[in-house]
């Protein structure tokens, strides 16, 4: 069991399975009821938003919601079990935006 | 957001609230096992007016602290609902200070070597006395 503390992971980087920067873990998403963590929210560097067809926002960064189930592990970093161009494929793909991954 | 999915911002800082209505401080680390990413235990940071009754020492520098797990939690809403009174979390709970974490880390080592030097030295050679010549 690694345990961890919710704020220890928040600023970490994420990174995609072909070594690219999405960007950095802000904040959570908590289910109550079952007391797990639904998704996380990352605030997306700008390179990483140009590779995902995001929109630049005029003052605010982009973020976007990244499940749990497609991070690999936790460690000083995050590393997510897809790449670059499938987190882009499951960013635009309808059906996945309320549960792997949506664009905010 | 649906219901019962809230942030983590949002979770920290709500009060925990008892069976017996009583305040008893507020959510502060949340901490997750990142295998399954199970919420397993949240810290409570007691409200100075439970700290004797829950038997914390005070400590002027740090916020005393008890480590709640989740599965004692009957509800969050505006507030986070715990199961059971005052009393069954003095008794069901382990207190989280560590200052007294600390002090028995480095109390426990000392104990062992205090311990080792009080025991008598003891030989276990075997057939060491039989092969011990005899004064003649």
């Amino acid at each position: 069991m690694a345990e961890f503390k919710l704020s220890n992971i928040k600023g970490k980087r994420i990174f995609t399975t072909d070594g690219l920067t999405v960007g950095e873990v802000v904040r959570f998403e908590i289910d109550t009821v079952q007391w797990k963590v639904r998704s996380l929210v990352v605030k997306v560097i700008d390179t990483a938003g140009a590779s995902l067809d995001l929109k630049k926002a005029f003052i605010a960064s982009n973020e976007i919601l990244i499940g749990k189930d497609i991070i690999k592990s936790v460690g000083d970093v995050l590393n997510l079990n897809v790449s670059m161009d499938m987190l882009k494929a499951q960013l635009s793909a309808p059906t996945s935006k309320k549960t792997v991954v949506s664009k905010r | 957001m649906a219901i019962g999915i809230i942030k983590d911002s949002e979770l920290v800082g709500k009060h925990v609230i008892l069976e017996d209505a009583s305040d008893v401080g507020t959510v502060g680390d949340i901490y997750v096992d990142v295998f399954d990413w199970h919420i397993t235990k949240f810290d409570l940071v007691v409200d100075k007016r439970y700290i004797e009754r829950l038997g914390l020492d005070k400590s002027i520098i740090r916020k005393s602290r008890l480590s709640i797990k989740t599965h004692l939690v009957t509800a969050v809403g505006d507030v986070v609902h715990l199961n059971g009174s005052i009393e069954e979390l003095r008794r069901s709970t382990r207190a989280v200070q560590p200052h007294e974490a600390a002090k028995e880390a480095s109390a426990a080592p000392a104990a062992a070597k205090r311990e080792r030097a009080e025991e008598p030295k003891r030989y276990h050679r075997k057939g060491h006395d039989e092969e011990k010549p005899s004064k003649l």
